[in-house]
Protein backbone atom coordinates (compact mmCIF):
# COMPACT_ATOMS: atom_id res chain seq x y z
CA UNK A 1 0.00 0.00 0.00
CA UNK A 2 1.21 3.47 -0.73
CA UNK A 3 1.82 5.39 2.42
CA UNK A 4 1.48 9.10 2.84
CA UNK A 5 2.69 11.80 5.18
CA UNK A 6 0.53 11.27 8.25
CA UNK A 7 0.90 7.54 7.92
CA UNK A 8 4.67 7.75 7.95
CA UNK A 9 4.60 10.29 10.76
CA UNK A 10 2.54 7.96 12.91
CA UNK A 11 4.88 5.06 12.32
CA UNK A 12 7.81 7.26 13.25
CA UNK A 13 6.08 8.23 16.52
CA UNK A 14 5.58 4.61 17.43
CA UNK A 15 1.82 4.68 16.88
CA UNK A 16 0.46 1.18 17.30
CA UNK A 17 -2.66 0.71 15.24
CA UNK A 18 -5.91 -0.20 16.86
CA UNK A 19 -8.06 -2.50 14.85
CA UNK A 20 -11.36 -3.68 16.22
CA UNK A 21 -12.43 -7.18 15.40
CA UNK A 22 -14.90 -9.55 17.02
CA UNK A 23 -13.23 -11.39 19.88
CA UNK A 24 -14.01 -15.11 19.56
CA UNK A 25 -15.21 -15.31 23.18
CA UNK A 26 -17.65 -12.45 22.52
CA UNK A 27 -19.39 -14.22 19.61
CA UNK A 28 -22.18 -15.73 21.85
CA UNK A 29 -23.49 -12.18 22.28
CA UNK A 30 -24.58 -12.16 18.63
CA UNK A 31 -26.56 -15.36 19.14
CA UNK A 32 -28.07 -13.91 22.34
CA UNK A 33 -29.24 -10.79 20.48
CA UNK A 34 -30.93 -12.90 17.80
CA UNK A 35 -32.58 -15.12 20.43
CA UNK A 36 -33.81 -12.05 22.35
CA UNK A 37 -35.32 -10.43 19.26
CA UNK A 38 -37.12 -13.64 18.28
CA UNK A 39 -38.25 -14.23 21.89
CA UNK A 40 -39.58 -10.68 22.24
CA UNK A 41 -41.53 -11.02 19.03
CA UNK A 42 -42.99 -14.37 20.13
CA UNK A 43 -43.90 -13.02 23.58
CA UNK A 44 -45.64 -9.98 22.10
CA UNK A 45 -47.55 -12.18 19.65
CA UNK A 46 -48.56 -14.59 22.40
CA UNK A 47 -49.69 -11.73 24.67
CA UNK A 48 -51.67 -10.25 21.82
CA UNK A 49 -53.46 -13.58 21.20
CA UNK A 50 -54.16 -14.07 24.93
CA UNK A 51 -55.42 -10.50 25.31
CA UNK A 52 -57.71 -11.08 22.35
CA UNK A 53 -59.19 -13.99 24.31
CA UNK A 54 -59.84 -11.64 27.24
CA UNK A 55 -57.40 -13.23 29.67
CA UNK A 56 -57.05 -10.68 32.47
CA UNK A 57 -53.32 -10.50 33.07
CA UNK A 58 -52.56 -10.59 29.33
CA UNK A 59 -54.98 -7.71 28.74
CA UNK A 60 -53.25 -5.75 31.51
CA UNK A 61 -49.81 -6.38 30.05
CA UNK A 62 -50.88 -5.45 26.54
CA UNK A 63 -52.54 -2.30 27.87
CA UNK A 64 -49.33 -1.36 29.68
CA UNK A 65 -47.32 -1.92 26.52
CA UNK A 66 -49.71 0.13 24.40
CA UNK A 67 -49.83 2.91 26.96
CA UNK A 68 -46.06 3.29 26.78
CA UNK A 69 -44.61 5.87 24.40
CA UNK A 70 -42.57 4.74 21.39
CA UNK A 71 -39.44 6.41 22.74
CA UNK A 72 -39.82 4.57 26.08
CA UNK A 73 -40.40 1.28 24.29
CA UNK A 74 -37.25 1.72 22.24
CA UNK A 75 -35.16 2.75 25.26
CA UNK A 76 -36.48 -0.28 27.17
CA UNK A 77 -35.80 -2.58 24.22
CA UNK A 78 -32.23 -1.33 23.91
CA UNK A 79 -31.63 -1.81 27.63
CA UNK A 80 -32.99 -5.36 27.41
CA UNK A 81 -30.63 -5.91 24.47
CA UNK A 82 -27.64 -4.65 26.45
CA UNK A 83 -28.68 -6.75 29.44
CA UNK A 84 -28.85 -9.92 27.39
CA UNK A 85 -25.47 -9.15 25.75
CA UNK A 86 -23.89 -8.76 29.21
CA UNK A 87 -25.43 -12.01 30.46
CA UNK A 88 -24.25 -13.86 27.32
CA UNK A 89 -20.70 -12.68 27.94
CA UNK A 90 -20.49 -13.85 31.57
CA UNK A 91 -18.80 -17.21 30.76
CA UNK A 92 -15.93 -15.42 29.01
CA UNK A 93 -15.33 -12.92 31.83
CA UNK A 94 -13.83 -14.08 35.10
CA UNK A 95 -13.49 -12.48 38.52
CA UNK A 96 -14.88 -9.06 39.28
CA UNK A 97 -15.66 -8.37 35.61
CA UNK A 98 -17.88 -11.46 35.47
CA UNK A 99 -19.67 -10.46 38.69
CA UNK A 100 -20.24 -6.95 37.33
CA UNK A 101 -21.61 -8.44 34.10
CA UNK A 102 -24.17 -10.42 36.13
CA UNK A 103 -25.24 -7.31 38.08
CA UNK A 104 -25.22 -5.18 34.94
CA UNK A 105 -27.16 -7.70 32.84
CA UNK A 106 -29.92 -8.20 35.41
CA UNK A 107 -29.96 -4.46 36.18
CA UNK A 108 -30.66 -3.62 32.55
CA UNK A 109 -33.36 -6.28 32.31
CA UNK A 110 -35.08 -4.99 35.46
CA UNK A 111 -34.91 -1.39 34.19
CA UNK A 112 -36.07 -2.45 30.71
CA UNK A 113 -39.13 -4.17 32.18
CA UNK A 114 -39.71 -1.39 34.73
CA UNK A 115 -39.97 1.14 31.89
CA UNK A 116 -43.36 -0.38 30.99
CA UNK A 117 -44.82 -0.54 34.47
CA UNK A 118 -43.33 2.20 36.62
CA UNK A 119 -42.72 5.92 36.65
CA UNK A 120 -39.42 5.85 38.57
CA UNK A 121 -37.28 3.97 36.04
CA UNK A 122 -35.85 6.95 34.13
CA UNK A 123 -33.31 8.33 36.62
CA UNK A 124 -31.93 4.92 37.64
CA UNK A 125 -31.69 4.03 33.94
CA UNK A 126 -29.67 7.17 33.15
CA UNK A 127 -27.32 6.44 36.06
CA UNK A 128 -27.03 2.77 35.10
CA UNK A 129 -26.28 3.56 31.46
CA UNK A 130 -23.71 6.25 32.29
CA UNK A 131 -22.06 4.00 34.87
CA UNK A 132 -21.88 1.12 32.38
CA UNK A 133 -20.33 3.25 29.62
CA UNK A 134 -17.84 4.85 32.02
CA UNK A 135 -16.94 1.46 33.51
CA UNK A 136 -16.29 0.05 30.04
CA UNK A 137 -13.95 2.93 29.21
CA UNK A 138 -12.14 2.51 32.54
CA UNK A 139 -11.76 -1.24 31.93
CA UNK A 140 -10.37 -0.56 28.44
CA UNK A 141 -7.92 2.08 29.63
CA UNK A 142 -6.78 -0.14 32.49
CA UNK A 143 -6.21 -2.99 30.04
CA UNK A 144 -8.69 -5.34 31.80
CA UNK A 145 -10.74 -5.60 28.60
CA UNK A 146 -9.80 -5.43 24.91
CA UNK A 147 -11.94 -3.18 22.72
CA UNK A 148 -13.72 -5.32 20.16
CA UNK A 149 -16.73 -4.81 17.92
CA UNK A 150 -19.20 -6.54 20.26
CA UNK A 151 -18.20 -4.32 23.16
CA UNK A 152 -18.23 -1.18 21.01
CA UNK A 153 -21.59 -2.10 19.42
CA UNK A 154 -22.99 -2.64 22.93
CA UNK A 155 -21.77 0.83 23.96
CA UNK A 156 -23.43 2.30 20.85
CA UNK A 157 -26.72 0.62 21.85
CA UNK A 158 -26.35 1.99 25.39
CA UNK A 159 -25.52 5.47 24.13
CA UNK A 160 -28.68 5.55 21.99
CA UNK A 161 -30.68 4.23 24.99
CA UNK A 162 -29.11 6.96 27.12
CA UNK A 163 -30.01 9.63 24.56
CA UNK A 164 -33.60 8.40 24.43
CA UNK A 165 -33.90 8.22 28.22
CA UNK A 166 -32.43 11.70 28.65
CA UNK A 167 -34.87 13.00 26.06
CA UNK A 168 -37.77 11.77 28.21
CA UNK A 169 -36.88 14.22 30.95
CA UNK A 170 -39.41 16.97 31.60
CA UNK A 171 -37.27 19.94 32.66
CA UNK A 172 -39.03 22.07 35.23
CA UNK A 173 -36.59 24.96 35.29
CA UNK A 174 -35.36 26.12 31.89
CA UNK A 175 -32.36 28.14 32.99
CA UNK A 176 -29.54 28.73 30.51
CA UNK A 177 -26.93 26.58 32.34
CA UNK A 178 -29.42 23.71 32.40
CA UNK A 179 -30.23 24.19 28.72
CA UNK A 180 -26.55 24.19 27.81
CA UNK A 181 -25.91 21.11 29.94
CA UNK A 182 -28.83 19.28 28.30
CA UNK A 183 -27.43 20.18 24.87
CA UNK A 184 -23.82 19.15 25.51
CA UNK A 185 -24.14 16.26 27.98
CA UNK A 186 -24.87 13.56 25.44
CA UNK A 187 -22.33 14.61 22.73
CA UNK A 188 -19.74 14.98 25.50
CA UNK A 189 -20.47 11.48 26.75
CA UNK A 190 -20.20 10.06 23.21
CA UNK A 191 -16.94 11.92 22.56
CA UNK A 192 -15.35 10.87 25.84
CA UNK A 193 -16.40 7.25 25.34
CA UNK A 194 -14.86 7.22 21.86
CA UNK A 195 -11.69 8.88 23.09
CA UNK A 196 -11.44 6.47 26.03
CA UNK A 197 -11.81 3.38 23.85
CA UNK A 198 -9.20 4.78 21.48
CA UNK A 199 -6.71 5.65 24.22
CA UNK A 200 -7.22 2.26 25.85
CA UNK A 201 -6.61 0.47 22.59
CA UNK A 202 -3.45 2.50 21.96
CA UNK A 203 -2.15 1.86 25.45
CA UNK A 204 -2.59 -1.90 25.14
CA UNK A 205 -2.00 -2.89 21.50
CA UNK A 206 -2.67 -6.43 20.43
CA UNK A 207 0.36 -8.65 19.73
CA UNK A 208 -0.71 -8.96 16.09
CA UNK A 209 -0.77 -5.20 15.47
CA UNK A 210 2.54 -4.30 13.84
CA UNK A 211 2.28 -0.58 13.23
CA UNK A 212 -0.19 2.05 12.13
CA UNK A 213 -3.23 0.16 10.92
CA UNK A 214 -1.37 -3.08 10.16
CA UNK A 215 -2.63 -6.42 11.39
CA UNK A 216 -0.20 -9.32 11.12
CA UNK A 217 -1.05 -12.79 9.87
CA UNK A 218 -1.30 -15.24 12.81
CA UNK A 219 1.66 -17.62 12.54
CA UNK A 220 3.65 -20.11 14.61
CA UNK A 221 6.24 -18.70 17.01
CA UNK A 222 9.31 -20.49 15.62
CA UNK A 223 10.29 -21.27 12.02
CA UNK A 224 11.32 -24.80 11.07
CA UNK A 225 14.59 -25.40 9.12
CA UNK A 226 12.48 -26.05 5.99
CA UNK A 227 10.69 -22.71 6.46
CA UNK A 228 14.01 -20.88 6.91
CA UNK A 229 15.23 -22.45 3.68
CA UNK A 230 12.01 -21.53 1.84
CA UNK A 231 12.23 -17.93 3.09
CA UNK A 232 15.83 -17.65 1.88
CA UNK A 233 14.77 -19.04 -1.50
CA UNK A 234 11.93 -16.51 -1.79
CA UNK A 235 14.36 -13.67 -1.02
CA UNK A 236 16.94 -14.82 -3.58
CA UNK A 237 14.29 -15.52 -6.26
CA UNK A 238 12.71 -12.09 -5.71
CA UNK A 239 16.10 -10.35 -5.78
CA UNK A 240 17.06 -12.12 -9.02
CA UNK A 241 13.69 -11.48 -10.65
CA UNK A 242 13.36 -7.75 -9.94
CA UNK A 243 16.99 -6.89 -10.67
CA UNK A 244 15.88 -6.06 -14.22
CA UNK A 245 13.81 -3.17 -12.82
CA UNK A 246 16.69 -1.27 -11.19
CA UNK A 247 16.00 1.41 -13.74
CA UNK A 248 12.46 2.73 -13.05
CA UNK A 249 12.02 3.24 -16.80
CA UNK A 250 12.31 -0.53 -17.28
CA UNK A 251 9.59 -1.06 -14.65
CA UNK A 252 7.31 1.44 -16.37
CA UNK A 253 7.96 -0.26 -19.73
CA UNK A 254 6.96 -3.57 -18.14
CA UNK A 255 3.61 -2.17 -17.00
CA UNK A 256 4.40 -0.90 -13.49
CA UNK A 257 2.70 2.41 -12.70
CA UNK A 258 4.47 4.86 -10.34
CA UNK A 259 2.55 5.78 -7.20
CA UNK A 260 2.04 9.38 -6.09
CA UNK A 261 4.98 11.48 -4.92
CA UNK A 262 4.92 12.71 -1.32
CA UNK A 263 7.49 14.92 0.37
CA UNK A 264 6.88 13.10 3.68
CA UNK A 265 7.16 9.62 2.17
CA UNK A 266 10.56 8.52 0.83
CA UNK A 267 9.24 5.21 -0.56
CA UNK A 268 7.41 4.94 -3.86
CA UNK A 269 5.43 1.88 -4.88
CA UNK A 270 5.15 1.04 -8.60
CA UNK A 271 2.09 -1.19 -9.09
CA UNK A 272 1.38 -3.57 -11.94
CA UNK A 273 -2.33 -4.35 -12.20
CA UNK A 274 -1.63 -7.10 -14.74
CA UNK A 275 -0.06 -9.11 -11.91
CA UNK A 276 -3.14 -8.90 -9.69
CA UNK A 277 -3.96 -12.60 -10.00
CA UNK A 278 -0.42 -13.86 -9.33
CA UNK A 279 0.10 -15.41 -5.89
CA UNK A 280 3.56 -14.96 -4.36
CA UNK A 281 5.18 -15.34 -7.78
CA UNK A 282 8.73 -13.86 -7.72
CA UNK A 283 8.48 -13.29 -11.46
CA UNK A 284 5.28 -11.27 -11.13
CA UNK A 285 5.25 -9.21 -7.91
CA UNK A 286 2.26 -6.89 -7.58
CA UNK A 287 4.48 -3.88 -6.82
CA UNK A 288 8.08 -2.71 -6.78
CA UNK A 289 9.34 -0.47 -3.97
CA UNK A 290 11.80 2.33 -4.72
CA UNK A 291 13.44 4.67 -2.23
CA UNK A 292 13.71 8.34 -3.06
CA UNK A 293 17.44 9.15 -2.62
CA UNK A 294 19.47 12.23 -3.44
CA UNK A 295 20.56 10.47 -6.62
CA UNK A 296 17.09 9.45 -7.75
CA UNK A 297 14.99 6.34 -7.22
CA UNK A 298 16.71 3.22 -5.89
CA UNK A 299 15.06 -0.23 -6.11
CA UNK A 300 14.89 -1.65 -2.58
CA UNK A 301 12.26 -4.37 -2.71
CA UNK A 302 9.06 -5.91 -3.99
CA UNK A 303 5.57 -6.19 -2.58
CA UNK A 304 3.32 -9.22 -3.01
CA UNK A 305 -0.38 -8.68 -2.47
CA UNK A 306 -3.46 -10.91 -2.35
CA UNK A 307 -6.72 -9.97 -4.06
CA UNK A 308 -9.12 -9.74 -1.12
CA UNK A 309 -8.96 -8.49 2.48
CA UNK A 310 -8.62 -11.33 4.96
CA UNK A 311 -7.24 -13.70 2.32
CA UNK A 312 -3.82 -14.41 3.82
CA UNK A 313 -1.25 -15.53 1.25
CA UNK A 314 0.94 -18.61 1.42
CA UNK A 315 3.79 -18.10 3.89
CA UNK A 316 6.52 -20.56 2.90
CA UNK A 317 8.76 -19.16 5.62
CA UNK A 318 6.15 -19.46 8.40
CA UNK A 319 6.76 -16.70 10.96
CA UNK A 320 9.56 -15.28 8.81
CA UNK A 321 7.28 -14.47 5.88
CA UNK A 322 4.35 -13.06 7.82
CA UNK A 323 1.79 -11.16 5.73
CA UNK A 324 0.02 -8.05 7.01
CA UNK A 325 -3.06 -6.08 6.03
CA UNK A 326 -3.98 -2.51 6.84
CA UNK A 327 -7.28 -1.98 8.65
CA UNK A 328 -9.25 0.86 10.15
CA UNK A 329 -7.80 3.43 7.80
CA UNK A 330 -9.68 6.46 6.49
CA UNK A 331 -8.63 7.00 2.91
CA UNK A 332 -9.18 10.28 1.14
CA UNK A 333 -8.96 10.26 -2.66
CA UNK A 334 -8.28 14.01 -2.46
CA UNK A 335 -4.50 13.99 -2.35
CA UNK A 336 -4.24 10.28 -1.58
CA UNK A 337 -4.13 10.79 2.19
CA UNK A 338 -4.77 8.64 5.24
CA UNK A 339 -6.03 9.00 8.80
CA UNK A 340 -7.50 6.50 11.24
CA UNK A 341 -11.08 5.42 11.77
CA UNK A 342 -12.62 6.05 15.17
CA UNK A 343 -13.58 3.00 17.23
CA UNK A 344 -17.13 3.56 15.92
CA UNK A 345 -15.80 3.18 12.37
CA UNK A 346 -16.44 6.75 11.34
CA UNK A 347 -14.23 8.77 9.03
CA UNK A 348 -14.16 12.47 8.17
CA UNK A 349 -16.53 13.53 5.39
CA UNK A 350 -14.90 12.92 2.00
CA UNK A 351 -12.90 9.92 3.14
CA UNK A 352 -13.85 6.29 3.54
CA UNK A 353 -12.76 3.44 5.74
CA UNK A 354 -10.73 0.84 3.89
CA UNK A 355 -9.08 -2.49 4.57
CA UNK A 356 -6.31 -3.46 2.18
CA UNK A 357 -5.76 -7.03 0.99
CA UNK A 358 -2.85 -8.76 2.77
CA UNK A 359 0.63 -7.87 1.56
CA UNK A 360 4.17 -9.14 2.02
CA UNK A 361 7.23 -6.95 1.49
CA UNK A 362 10.53 -8.48 0.41
CA UNK A 363 13.41 -6.05 0.97
CA UNK A 364 16.34 -6.84 -1.30
CA UNK A 365 18.65 -4.45 0.58
CA UNK A 366 19.95 -5.06 4.10
CA UNK A 367 16.93 -4.11 6.23
CA UNK A 368 18.80 -3.97 9.53
CA UNK A 369 17.25 -5.65 12.53
CA UNK A 370 13.78 -5.70 10.92
CA UNK A 371 14.86 -8.29 8.35
CA UNK A 372 14.05 -8.87 4.67
CA UNK A 373 10.31 -9.63 5.16
CA UNK A 374 9.34 -6.94 7.66
CA UNK A 375 6.15 -4.98 7.19
CA UNK A 376 8.20 -1.78 7.30
CA UNK A 377 11.60 -0.61 6.29
CA UNK A 378 13.98 -0.33 9.25
CA UNK A 379 14.02 3.31 10.43
CA UNK A 380 17.84 3.48 10.45
CA UNK A 381 18.01 2.07 6.94
CA UNK A 382 15.34 4.53 5.83
CA UNK A 383 17.37 7.46 7.20
CA UNK A 384 20.50 6.18 5.49
CA UNK A 385 18.67 5.90 2.19
CA UNK A 386 17.29 9.41 2.48
CA UNK A 387 20.78 10.74 3.16
CA UNK A 388 22.45 8.76 0.37
CA UNK B 1 -51.70 -0.66 41.42
CA UNK B 2 -53.21 -0.83 38.02
CA UNK B 3 -50.47 -1.13 35.47
CA UNK B 4 -52.27 1.32 33.27
CA UNK B 5 -52.41 3.95 35.98
CA UNK B 6 -51.59 7.53 35.03
CA UNK B 7 -48.32 7.32 36.95
CA UNK B 8 -46.89 4.93 34.41
CA UNK B 9 -46.18 7.16 31.49
CA UNK B 10 -45.43 10.64 32.56
CA UNK B 11 -43.30 11.08 29.46
CA UNK B 12 -45.95 10.22 26.93
CA UNK B 13 -45.82 13.70 25.53
CA UNK B 14 -42.20 13.27 24.47
CA UNK B 15 -42.81 10.44 22.08
CA UNK B 16 -42.98 9.55 18.45
CA UNK B 17 -40.90 9.45 15.35
CA UNK B 18 -39.46 13.00 15.43
CA UNK B 19 -38.15 12.50 18.98
CA UNK B 20 -36.54 9.13 18.26
CA UNK B 21 -35.14 10.33 14.94
CA UNK B 22 -33.65 13.41 16.61
CA UNK B 23 -31.87 11.26 19.21
CA UNK B 24 -30.42 9.07 16.45
CA UNK B 25 -29.30 12.14 14.50
CA UNK B 26 -27.66 13.58 17.64
CA UNK B 27 -25.82 10.27 18.09
CA UNK B 28 -24.67 10.38 14.46
CA UNK B 29 -23.62 14.02 14.87
CA UNK B 30 -21.60 13.14 18.00
CA UNK B 31 -19.80 10.36 16.12
CA UNK B 32 -19.14 12.73 13.19
CA UNK B 33 -17.81 15.36 15.56
CA UNK B 34 -15.34 12.88 17.02
CA UNK B 35 -14.31 11.79 13.50
CA UNK B 36 -13.69 15.42 12.57
CA UNK B 37 -11.77 16.21 15.74
CA UNK B 38 -9.68 13.05 15.49
CA UNK B 39 -8.56 13.99 11.97
CA UNK B 40 -7.05 17.29 13.17
CA UNK B 41 -3.66 15.75 14.15
CA UNK B 42 -3.42 14.20 10.69
CA UNK B 43 -3.90 17.63 9.19
CA UNK B 44 -0.44 18.56 10.49
CA UNK B 45 1.15 16.63 7.63
CA UNK B 46 -1.89 15.94 5.43
CA UNK B 47 -3.18 19.22 3.98
CA UNK B 48 -6.29 17.54 2.57
CA UNK B 49 -7.34 16.32 5.99
CA UNK B 50 -7.28 19.86 7.36
CA UNK B 51 -10.13 20.66 5.01
CA UNK B 52 -11.95 17.35 5.56
CA UNK B 53 -11.66 17.73 9.32
CA UNK B 54 -13.13 21.25 9.24
CA UNK B 55 -15.92 20.18 6.88
CA UNK B 56 -16.76 17.20 9.12
CA UNK B 57 -16.96 19.36 12.25
CA UNK B 58 -19.21 21.83 10.40
CA UNK B 59 -21.42 18.98 9.16
CA UNK B 60 -21.66 17.64 12.73
CA UNK B 61 -22.67 21.06 14.06
CA UNK B 62 -25.23 21.31 11.26
CA UNK B 63 -26.62 17.92 12.23
CA UNK B 64 -27.00 18.97 15.87
CA UNK B 65 -28.94 21.98 14.66
CA UNK B 66 -31.09 19.88 12.31
CA UNK B 67 -31.78 17.39 15.13
CA UNK B 68 -32.95 20.27 17.34
CA UNK B 69 -35.33 21.48 14.64
CA UNK B 70 -36.46 17.94 13.89
CA UNK B 71 -37.54 17.64 17.51
CA UNK B 72 -39.49 20.86 17.06
CA UNK B 73 -41.12 19.21 14.05
CA UNK B 74 -39.91 21.66 11.44
CA UNK B 75 -40.71 20.32 8.00
CA UNK B 76 -37.58 21.78 6.38
CA UNK B 77 -35.43 19.99 8.96
CA UNK B 78 -37.19 16.72 8.09
CA UNK B 79 -36.48 17.30 4.39
CA UNK B 80 -32.80 18.07 5.02
CA UNK B 81 -32.36 15.06 7.27
CA UNK B 82 -34.05 12.77 4.75
CA UNK B 83 -31.71 14.07 2.01
CA UNK B 84 -28.59 13.69 4.19
CA UNK B 85 -29.50 10.23 5.44
CA UNK B 86 -30.43 9.03 1.96
CA UNK B 87 -27.09 10.30 0.65
CA UNK B 88 -25.22 8.68 3.51
CA UNK B 89 -27.05 5.37 3.10
CA UNK B 90 -26.51 5.32 -0.67
CA UNK B 91 -22.80 6.07 -0.27
CA UNK B 92 -22.46 3.33 2.35
CA UNK B 93 -24.25 0.80 0.15
CA UNK B 94 -22.06 1.70 -2.82
CA UNK B 95 -18.90 1.42 -0.70
CA UNK B 96 -20.12 -1.94 0.54
CA UNK B 97 -20.14 -3.19 -3.03
CA UNK B 98 -16.53 -2.17 -3.58
CA UNK B 99 -13.82 -4.66 -2.51
CA UNK B 100 -12.22 -2.20 -0.07
CA UNK B 101 -13.38 -3.70 3.22
CA UNK B 102 -15.39 -0.62 4.20
CA UNK B 103 -17.95 -2.66 6.19
CA UNK B 104 -16.48 -5.30 8.42
CA UNK B 105 -18.44 -6.32 11.48
CA UNK B 106 -21.47 -5.15 13.42
CA UNK B 107 -20.26 -1.64 14.36
CA UNK B 108 -19.87 -0.23 10.81
CA UNK B 109 -23.15 -1.91 9.84
CA UNK B 110 -24.96 -0.32 12.80
CA UNK B 111 -23.40 3.12 12.30
CA UNK B 112 -23.40 3.35 8.51
CA UNK B 113 -26.45 1.31 7.53
CA UNK B 114 -28.84 0.65 10.42
CA UNK B 115 -28.83 4.16 11.89
CA UNK B 116 -29.40 6.09 8.62
CA UNK B 117 -32.00 3.52 7.53
CA UNK B 118 -33.79 3.84 10.89
CA UNK B 119 -33.89 7.62 10.68
CA UNK B 120 -35.22 7.44 7.13
CA UNK B 121 -37.83 4.85 8.13
CA UNK B 122 -38.94 6.97 11.10
CA UNK B 123 -39.31 10.13 9.01
CA UNK B 124 -40.87 8.55 5.94
CA UNK B 125 -43.24 6.24 7.85
CA UNK B 126 -46.92 7.11 8.14
CA UNK B 127 -46.52 8.16 11.79
CA UNK B 128 -43.52 10.29 10.90
CA UNK B 129 -45.36 12.07 8.10
CA UNK B 130 -48.38 12.54 10.34
CA UNK B 131 -46.27 14.08 13.11
CA UNK B 132 -44.90 16.71 10.75
CA UNK B 133 -48.26 17.26 9.06
CA UNK B 134 -49.84 17.96 12.47
CA UNK B 135 -47.10 20.39 13.37
CA UNK B 136 -48.70 23.05 11.14
CA UNK B 137 -46.82 25.27 8.76
CA UNK B 138 -43.56 25.41 10.61
CA UNK B 139 -41.57 25.80 7.45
Amino acid sequence: MRASGAYVALIARGYFGVMYDIAAEHAPAIAAVIVLLVALWLVLRALSVLAHRRIGWAVALVDAYRATSAITRLAAGLMLLSGVIHLALIPSHEGITGVLFVINGFGFIVLGVAAFFTSWWRRPAVLWLVATIVAYVVWIIAGWETPDQIGIACKLIEMVALGLTMRLAQPRRRTWPRRIWRAVAFPLMASLATLGIWVGGLAHPDALHAHAGAVLQPVAAVATPAQREAAARLLSDTRASIARYRDPAAAIAAGYEPGPVSSAEPLRHFENKANANAILDPNRPQALVYAQTKHGLRLIGAMYQMKRAGQWGPDPGGPITQWHQHEGICFSPFGFEFSFETPFWTCPVGSTGITTPPMLHVWIIDNGKEGPFAADLDKTVQKQLQGS
Amino acid sequence: MSITSPAINTARTASGSPEIASVLVVTQASLSLVAGLSAIPFGIVEPGFRVLSAVTILVAIGMFWLARNLRRQRRWARRWIIALEALSLTASLLLMLLPIGAMRGPVPVLVNLVMPASVLALLISRSGRRAFAQSGGND
